[in-house]
Formats: structure tokens, C-alpha cells, sequence
């Protein structure tokens, strides 16, 4: 059985040797180079472009502005308001005015100071509980809110009037920036004067299909688009390449030579989108057993200058709010608002690690007042097998939730190692003894709801291509891309699994828009489901030909024919062939050998009048339980284990999934710990580069523990349901909780910085004098 | 990706002589690490991409030997080297430690003590026990050769006072017998990171309950240069140390750093450290 196997990574070998191909190591003759013009102000009203046209000329360079954009200046993500270049006002640092192309990037460069634009600034707003309503600054729209979710269950007055006690609490989250290994990058090839295809490192081919067939005006069958290898993405490549292959477009459209843009990343970090900062105010009411009674949350994103995906995060954020437990009265509102910070956008978790550093903080803040032990207060609360989430959907299917809570508990020996924290006051007198490093156990248990639920419903299905080949060997292809996460390896698994082939003989072919239909962006930790479902489709259809054939060569009637290792197997006759040989004769009886796939995601719904709904197929969990050691002194945090339980309803590979485990809870340590955008009063990024913009390193990487559970899906490839994000969704809460259970501390911004925690400290002795 | 010329000369005479002709448009390269990044940044302060002159060749100036009174450093000793040298593990042992938190194993193994030296960083983890133990610095000219003092050569953030035709050719460390010191800081992460706030201490007492007779403070990371703590290196002196004593040192000490908010920390949380870092020294020495 090949489902199941840690089997080693189909792409590890290029990837390790320095083989694969990445964007800056493909080449076209006569290529060109794209430099962006933008803008220097947050906030401005472009007055007037003036070309130096003999400058230009002198350079070699061609410069394309609005005006030179063929089809619709709107680079296509949700709400069409996003301009491939400003034509009238400029609303973020580093949008693109206009675009210069030249034969080298030093040419391309120096040919930025050709375009003259004279800007005349506009008030500038860049903290959204301003921009709120703002009664004359508009960015978006009349009152700058971009998108608004709710939740609404029960009576929200009645559930606080219930309430033997409640606890309130604000939260600040930090943009944060992807910093994938590889920078954004694409090179645009013309093909005549009305065809193109562009090659690019992204996460979703499809959605820059339509962003360059509008901006080019061209028909969509004319746009190829062709994933090159791609060195991580983690959200970061689903929306901005539509922008940057767009750019490369134009100036392949303007030249008709290819174009090349690739970031440096300073540019990268500077332009592109990053995770929304978000502040939540939540209300938890719970009964003095430990039963919650209400939730409330206000919750405000930032959603930077243009909406981009920001609708479709926000919801996913609304939705996780309330976090994976049961709760008989509930009030989330969501609001996202446009400021004049570059767009922010889709990362790993898409709006719910924010929510959920709330809402476990407020989890562990309701238990330490209850004095019941925060796993106990968990389990009377989490969601069980039959049980009504907070948006009124029945869970019936899948849910491990407890079961990663016990292992955790158990894995982390949290019986022996949990006690209530120590009081403020005494740790404080022992830290001027000297005693001034504190351990601490903190937990988080959250959900994901897997896929693009109900707010992006109609991109839920996906294409797929299965082709057996003259030697026994099988080539497929789905709309869905490699980033990093292991894809390529566990589909190969199903269509291996699938057709009783050997893996080794399974290969994909790299991603392109004319191979399959559009399948949807790879978000959403969708990938290994949604394309794993859409190829046993094709290979179910591909059998089905096959025993077909096979059928009298095996003296059997084709329904009593089915695969069993390498080989198809007949129940009636007891006769066999090996598949490869079944193959072979397919192609000698001229047999069809290649199938498409197709599958549509379960259905989902949501009615936001109504705050409820069924917004996702299915669910995963996750408990996280994180250990800490704080040094009270200097407020540094180090955190020394973590057990991160998921249940992930079948681990196809169980060694591509443990590398996702530990690189995303990495990831969400960076996110608790240690990373943050730092803005500029004049709006833009002051932590330019990754030697600014600090991301954990080996150094600072805590002993992971992978607990894996499986709880299979019933309608999951061999129950499988995706396991992209949850691991770093609930690491942050985790870390600040354990920061709390060491030293009596709460952590109601992260990361938890030394600077932040020394703060904290001080601003409880301030409110706590000896 | 950048095109820029390198000179590299096999002696120093011929170094000296390049240097004469090229002056400050000729900048010195040593280990590369902070060199290239500049140039990769176009921030050098020697112009766009200005030619290197490369002392890899010069293998005279690889070199550390002791004299009576002092430890003698070449410029091209790495940090690698001097964290492990058993000459400085016995001499000036928060030395080796101090290095020890630059960078990566990698930037180690390139990095010298000198480039640390000349890219003046306030931040750099090889100058405050340098600061402590008043090094001196030798600048050869084609015709000339000078000393100075640590704290002349460096003159604030990246600036240092030099010969558009010098050349460093040596770092001079007096010894400081029975001297316990010691290297602390504070940094955002455990490798590749800069320091938020360094403290750099060598202290001498007759016996080791006693009088402090001499002691000898640097702070990095919170003035435009190292700075020396001189107002708490002289309420220590002559003391015996008690946690009074360690309480006032700790607050004076903030008196004598200007820190700034940057992108690594806060003006705040800087000056607070500077006292926690230098009690922690002292406690260890009750």
C-alpha cells in the first residue's frame, strides 16, 4: 500500500542537487527587463506624468503608464478596485504608476528617472479604527469598509446575563511578511501580437490567467500561463502575481520582446502583501462549571490600500472566531478597512491566526479565574462528534478535536508539568533575588475549516489529467501547484494507489493553464483533497477502460476486476495481470489511455443576514501545547518545546506532513515571538530585508513534536483533509498563555518581543505596587 | 549582478603603495562580510562600487603573537580564529566569547576583527572589551606608521578616523592580569542578529572579597559609538560590592547611554538592560 508511506519527495532530488528550475534561472533570447515606477506617497493625487522621452531613448527603455494598458486597467482578484497602475491618486507607498522596460536591469533602472509624476499629497490614514467612517478621508468607497462578516446565534444579552463571570479583552495582531525563500518573480513571452504566455513562481495560475487576458484584453484561451518551481509562497504568491505577471505583460505587449521582473527583496518585502494586522475585542461569558455562555467579539482588520482578497480572509476570520467550541450565544463582527498601508492579503491561517490568539487568550484568561486547569476548561467546551458549531453548522463527521487534545496532554506530560501560575508580586521579589528564569506550559486548541468554503464556493472544483504511457508509467496533471508543501509526492501516492503503478513510475506534469481547466487557487490547504479527489476521478474512469479491455484476456466479466498491489485481479476467474502488462495491451488493442478528472467540493452556504450557516465541508484540529522559559529580567522568551497534535483524517505521507507540521508551527512561532512589520510614520517599511525583518532561525527553533491523528473524512481521498495551515494557526496563543503560566503575565499583542514582555512586567508593577 | 574592480597585491608594501596611489577611492577588503553587503546595497560610504584592495594575499597580515604586556592581532584573524585562540581564551577571555555571538558559523569563518572594527557599528560584538582594554590600533602609511586609541579611531555610527592611504595593519590589546570580565548582551534571536544592548566589563580586585581597585565598563548599541560608563566605573572604585552598591551602579549606569528607538528595540528597554546586564556581572561577583 502506497497511502500512508513516508516515501521521499518527488522534487527533493532537483530541489537538493540545485536542479530545479526556478524563475531567475530561465531565460528567453533577447529578453528584457521590467522596472516598476512607484510611488513615494502613501496618499497622493498624481497631478502630472512627464516622460523624459530623450533620457528614454538614450537608455534603450520603453515606459508604459495607465494610458498604454490595452484591455482594463484592474488587476481581477474580489472587488475589481485594485488598478495594475494609478492613474488619478496613488493610496500606498510603492504602488505602480508606471512601468520601464530595457535590455538590462541596470538600463531598466536608471530609466525609473525618466518618469517625472508630480503628486499632490492628500491626508493619509493608516490606523483602521480612524479610517472607520472617516468622515472626509475615503479610500474605499464612502466609509472605507472593505468587507463586513458576521456571526449571530442566540441572544447575546441573555448569554452575559448567565454568566457567573466575564472577561474582556483587546488584542493586537502585526502584519506579517511571508518571506518565502524565493522571491516573487515572472517573465512574460509575446507570441505575435495577440497571444502570450507568462512563466512565474505562484501559487494560482488561473487567477493570472484572467488577470492578464483582462489587462491585455486578450481572449483567455490566447493566455498560458506556466507555474515555474516555486521556493514557498504561504499565501504570498495567491493574489500578487496576478499583479506582477500583469506588469510583465504590458511590457512584453509594449516591446513584444520577453519580459523579465524579478524582486529584489527589499522590493519584495516593500510591495507585496503580507498577513492583515487585525485588533479583536472580545467578551467571553462562562458559567462558574466552566460552560461558556456568550461570546462577543468586534473585530477589526487591516486591509491596506486596495480590498484584494481581503473579503475572503475577513470571513475566514469571522468564522474561526469563536474558535472550536460549543456556545449557545454568539456576536462576531467583522469588519475590514481600507487604509493607506499596501495591500494586505492572504498568509497561511487567512485571518484566523488572528482570531485565534484572542480567543485562546481569552479561553486561558476565563479558566485562570475559574482556577480550573485550561485543558479541563477546554474539554467541557470543544466541539464533539453531533455537536452545533457557533455558526449553527452540525458537525458529524471527522472530528478528532479531543483526541489531539489527549495526546497532546499525554505527549507533553502536562499532568506532572501544569500547575496555576505563580503570583505577580512573589515572582517579582525572587526575580531581584536572582531567580529571574520562570518555565511555564501554555495550550491552544483551535479548528480549520479545510477549503474554500462557501465565500469562495465558486471556485471549489477542480481539473485533473491522467495518461498511462506505452512502458507502464502514468503522467498527470491538475490546476493546483507545488509551493513547497509536499503535493507533487502525495498525489503521486493516489494515482499510484489509484492505478497500481509504483510511485516511482508516477510522474506530474508541471502546472499549465492549457492542461487542465481552471481548478481553483492552491489555498486553503486544498490541494492534496481537492486535486487528490479530482485524480481518482480520472483514474477511476481510467480503470474502468482498462478492465474494460482486460476483461476477456483474464476470462472475467470487467465488474468483477479490481487492482490489488501491482496488479488487476479478477474475483470471478482468480486470474491476473500485471497493470503494466495490462497497459501494454491497452495501447496494442488501441484502448483510449488518458481520462480528465473533475470533482466539485461538497456543498457549503452561509447566510451573513443571519450570522449562520455550513461554511465549510469539513473541519481539521489541533491542539498545541507550547514550553516556555521566561527570563523576567529582560522579558526574553525562550521557548524550548512544542507538541502540536493535528488531525488531519489520513496522512497520505506521513514524513511531507510532519515537514508541514514543523514548518508551520516555526512559522507561528514567528508569528507569536518574533516577527513584525515594521511601518514607517510616512507609511512605508521600515524592516525592509530579513536582516531587519527577523524570522526564527535553527538557533531559535524549539523541540517539535508532531503528534499526527486521523480521523478519516468520509469524503476525503482515503479520508485525507489537508493539513497547509492549521500549524501555525494556534501557535501564538500557546506561547503567550505559557509566558502567563510562568510568570503571571498576560501577552495582549504579539510577538512576544523581549521589549514587549520587559513592558508588560513593568506596566503590571505599575498597576500592582508591593 | 555588480561589476567592481579588486586589486590583490601579495605584499603589503605593494598594498601600501596602491593605497598611496588610490587612496579612499581603494577600499580595504578583509573577510567580505560587511564589505559586499554594502556594496550589494550601494550604501558604502567610498562611493557607488568602488575597487577593492584585497588584503587576503598579504599573509603578513595573518597573524597573533604576544608581547610582554599585550596581545597583537593581524587584521585577517577571523572571528573563528580568535573565539578559539588559545592566546586570547587565556588573555582576554570575554573576547572570545564576545565573538562568539557574531553572525553565523559562516560570517565567522570570513569575518575579521578588523572589518568589525572599521564598519564602527555601535553594535559591534567585538568592541566593547576592546573599549574596556583601551586597544590601540596601528595605521601604516607608505611612509608613516601611527597608533590610536579605539576610542579616536572610531568616530560614530560607520566612521572612523583613518589615512585615505592608510592601511590597518594591527590591533595592540594590553594584557590585563587577574582581571575577571566578562561579555553580556541581548540580541532579538540566538544567531544572525545584531545586539540590542551589549555590555563589556573587566574588573580587578586584590582579593576576591574585597576592594574593587580597578574596573572598566563599555556599553554597545545604546550611543552613536561604544561609549565607556566612567561615572560608574568610578562610584565602583575602591568599593567592596554589596546589592546596594549593585543597585546604584545599575541606575547610574543608565545615565551614561543615549539610546535610540530603531528597528531592533526601543530607547527604553535599551537603558533599562544596560543596568540588568551590567547587575548581572556584578552579582555574579558577590
Amino acid at each position: 500500500m502506497v497511502i500512508g508511506k513516508p516515501l521521499p519527495r518527488k522534487d527533493a532530488r532537483l530541489k537538493v542537487k540545485g536542479e530545479a528550475q526556478y524563475i531567475y534561472d530561465l531565460s528567453f533570447p533577447d529578453e528584457h527587463f521590467l522596472a516598476v515606477v512607484r510611488s513615494p506617497h502613501a496618499h497622493a493625487r498624481i497631478k502630472k506624468i512627464k516622460i523624459d522621452n530623450e533620457k528614454a531613448k538614450q537608455l534603450g527603455a520603453t515606459i508604459g503608464t495607465a494610458k498604454e494598458i490595452p484591455g482594463k486597467n484592474i488587476v481581477h482578484v474580489i472587488l475589481d478596485d485594485w488598478p495594475l497602475l494609478a492613474e488619478n491618486v496613488v493610496r500606498h507607498v510603492g504602488e505602480p504608476v508606471a512601468i520601464v522596460v530595457a535590455k538590462n536591469p541596470k538600463n531598466a533602472k536608471k530609466a525609473i528617472s525618466a518618469v517625472h509624476v508630480e503628486y499632490e499629497k492628500l491626508p493619509e490614514l493608516f490606523d483602521p479604527t480612524e479610517a472607520k467612517d472617516h468622515s472626509s478621508i475615503h479610500i474605499y468607497g464612502d466609509n472605507n469598509i472593505v468587507s463586513y462578516w458576521q456571526q449571530r446565534k442566540g441572544d447575546i444579552n441573555k448569554g452575559f446575563e448567565e454568566a457567573d463571570i466575564i472577561v474582556e479583552g483587546e488584542y493586537r495582531t502585526p502584519a506579517q511578511e511571508h518571506a518565502y525563500i524565493e522571491t516573487q518573480g515572472c517573465i512574460a513571452v509575446p507570441l505575435g501580437h495577440d497571444e502570450i504566455t507568462v512563466y512565474g513562481s505562484m501559487q494560482c495560475p488561473f487567477y493570472v490567467q484572467r488577470a492578464v487576458a483582462d489587462i491585455l484584453g486578450y481572449p483567455w484561451s490566447k493566455v498560458t500561463i506556466i507555474q515555474t518551481t516555486t521556493g514557498g509562497a504561504f499565501g504570498g504568491k495567491e493574489d500578487q502575481p496576478n499583479q506582477l505577471a500583469s506588469l510583465v505583460a504590458l511590457g512584453a505587449y509594449l516591446t513584444r520582446k520577453p519580459v523579465k521582473y524579478i524582486l529584489s527583496r527589499e522590493e519584495d518585502i516593500e510591495n507585496t502583501s503580507k498577513r492583515h494586522p487585525a485588533i479583536i475585542r472580545m467578551k467571553t461569558g462562562a458559567s462558574k462549571d466552566g460552560v461558556l455562555t456568550a461570546v462577543q467579539v468586534e473585530h477589526l482588520m487591516n486591509s491596506g490600500a486596495y480590498a484584494t482578497l481581503t473579503p475572503a480572509v475577513l470571513y475566514r476570520g469571522c468564522l474561526h472566531a469563536v474558535g472550536p467550541y460549543r456556545c449557545p450565544n454568539v456576536d462576531v463582527q467583522s469588519y475590514a478597512i481600507a487604509t493607506n498601508l499596501v495591500p494586505f492579503g492572504a498568509f497561511r491561517g487567512f485571518g484566523s491566526p488572528q482570531v485565534l490568539f484572542a480567543c485562546e487568550e481569552q479561553m486561558d484568561r476565563i479558566a485562570a479565574e475559574l482556577n480550573i486547569d485550561p485543558i479541563e476548561f477546554r474539554e467541557r467546551n470543544l466541539i464533539k462528534q453531533g455537536d452545533t458549531a457557533s455558526f449553527g453548522q452540525i458537525i458529524d463527521n471527522s472530528v478528532g478535536m479531543l483526541e489531539t487534545l489527549k495526546q497532546a496532554k499525554k505527549k507533553s506530560d502536562w499532568e506532572n508539568k501544569w500547575k496555576p501560575a505563580p503570583d505577580f508580586n512573589y515572582v517579582m521579589e525572587e526575580s531581584k533575588r536572582g531567580n529571574y528564569k520562570w518555565s511555564g506550559i501554555g495550550i491552544s486548541t483551535i479548528f480549520y475549516g479545510v477549503g474554500l468554503g462557501s465565500a469562495g464556493k465558486q471556485l471549489s472544483r477542480t481539473g485533473s489529467y491522467v495518461q498511462l504511457e506505452p512502458d507502464g508509467s502514468v503522467r498527470f496533471a491538475v490546476g493546483t501547484t507545488e509551493i513547497g508543501q509536499g503535493m507533487i509526492t502525495v498525489l503521486s501516492q493516489i494515482v499510484a494507489s489509484e492505478l497500481g503503478i509504483n510511485y516511482s513510475k508516477v510522474n506530474m506534469m508541471p502546472v499549465d493553464t492549457s492542461r487542465v481547466p481552471d481548478s481553483g487557487p492552491t489555498v486553503a490547504s486544498r490541494a492534496t483533497t481537492f486535486s487528490g479527489r479530482s485524480l481518482q476521478n480520472a483514474c477511476q474512469q481510467i480503470r474502468s477502460l482498462m478492465f474494460e479491455i482486460i476483461a476477456p484476456h483474464l476470462e472475467s466479466d470487467s465488474c468483477n476486476l479490481q487492482i490489488e498491489g501491482n496488479y488487476i485481479i479478477s474475483t470471478s476467474s482468480e486470474k491476473k495481470i500485471l497493470v503494466e502488462d495490462a497497459i501494454e495491451i491497452m495501447y496494442q488493442e488501441r484502448g483510449q489511455v488518458a481520462k480528465a478528472g473533475w470533482d466539485v467540493a461538497p456543498p457549503t452556504d452561509y447566510d451573513n443576514e443571519k450570522g449562520q450557516g455550513n461554511p465549510y465541508a469539513i473541519y481539521a484540529w489541533c491542539s498545541n501545547i507550547a514550553e516556555v522559559e521566561v527570563d523576567t529580567q529582560t522579558g526574553t522568551v525562550l521557548i524550548k518545546n512544542i507538541w502540536a497534535a493535528h488531525d488531519v483524517g489520513r496522512a497520505i505521507n506521513p514524513q511531507t506532513l510532519k515537514g508541514q507540521i514543523e514548518g508551520g508551527t516555526l512559522q507561528g512561532v514567528g508569528y507569536g515571538r518574533y516577527e513584525e512589520i515594521i511601518f514607517t510614520p510616512e507609511g512605508g517599511i521600515l524592516s525592509n530585508n530579513l536582516g531587519t525583518y527577523l524570522v526564527p532561525t535553527t538557533k531559535d527553533t524549539p523541540n517539535i513534536q508532531s503528534i499526527i491523528v486521523e480521523d478519516p473524512w468520509k469524503s476525503g481521498p482515503y479520508g485525507a483533509k489537508g493539513i497547509g495551515e492549521q500549524p501555525l494557526m494556534g501557535i501564538a496563543p500557546a506561547i503567550t498563555n505559557a509566558i502567563y503560566n510562568a510568570i503571571g503575565v498576560r501577552i495582549s499583542e504579539i510577538p512576544a518581543t523581549p521589549e514587549r514582555v520587559w513592558q508588560a512586567i513593568q506596566d503590571k508593577l505599575q498597576e500592582e505596587p508591593e | 549582478m555588480y561589476e567592481f574592480e579588486i586589486h590583490s597585491p601579495t605584499n603589503l608594501e605593494e598594498a601600501l603603495k596602491l593605497k598611496a596611489t588610490f587612496g579612499a577611492e581603494l577600499h580595504p577588503l578583509a573577510g567580505g562580510t560587511d564589505v559586499l553587503v554594502s556594496i550589494r546595497n550601494n550604501h558604502i560610504n567610498w562611493g557607488e562600487c568602488p575597487s577593492l584592495l584585497n588584503l587576503n594575499k598579504i599573509q603578513k597580515l595573518h597573524f597573533i603573537r604576544e608581547t610582554p604586556d599585550t596581545i597583537e592581532i593581524g587584521p585577517l584573524l577571523t572571528h573563528t580564529e580568535i573565539s578559539t585562540h588559545p592566546l586570547i581564551r587565556k588573555h582576554i577571555p570575554p573576547l572570545a566569547k564576545a565573538v562568539a555571538f557574531i553572525g553565523s558559523p559562516q560570517i565567522r569563518n570570513r569575518g575579521t576583527i578588523a572589518g568589525n572594527m572599521c564598519h564602527a557599528s555601535p553594535a559591534a560584538d567585538s568592541l566593547p572589551i576592546l573599549y574596556c582594554r583601551n586597544a590601540k590600533i596601528e595605521i601604516q602609511t607608505h611612509n608613516r606608521t601611527n597608533l590610536v586609541p579605539i576610542e579616536e579611531f572610531i568616530t560614530g555610527p560607520g566612521f572612523i578616523t583613518i589615512d585615505p592611504s592608510g592601511i590597518l595593519t594591527k590591533i595592540i590589546i594590553p594584557k590585563l592580569p587577574n582581571y575577571i570580565g566578562d561579555y553580556l548582551s541581548l540580541r532579538q534571536r540566538q544567531a544572525l542578529s545584531c545586539n540590542v544592548v551589549s555590555v563589556g566589563v573587566e574588573m580587578f580586585r586584590p582579593n576576591c572579597e574585597g576592594k574593587i581597585t580597578d574596573i572598566r565598563i563599555a556599553l554597545g548599541a545604546v550611543a552613536p559609538t561604544v561609549v565607556r560608563g566612567r561615572k560608574t566605573e568610578k562610584l565602583l572604585k575602591n568599593k567592596v560590592l554589596t546589592e546596594d552598591l549593585i543597585d546604584e551602579a545599575s541606575s547610574l549606569i543608565q545615565t551614561e547611554c543615549i539610546p535610540i528607538d530603531d528597528v531592533r528595540s526601543n530607547k527604553s528597554y535599551r537603558q533599562a538592560m544596560t543596568g540588568v546586564l551590567l547587575a548581572r556581572f556584578l552579582f555574579s561577583q558577590i
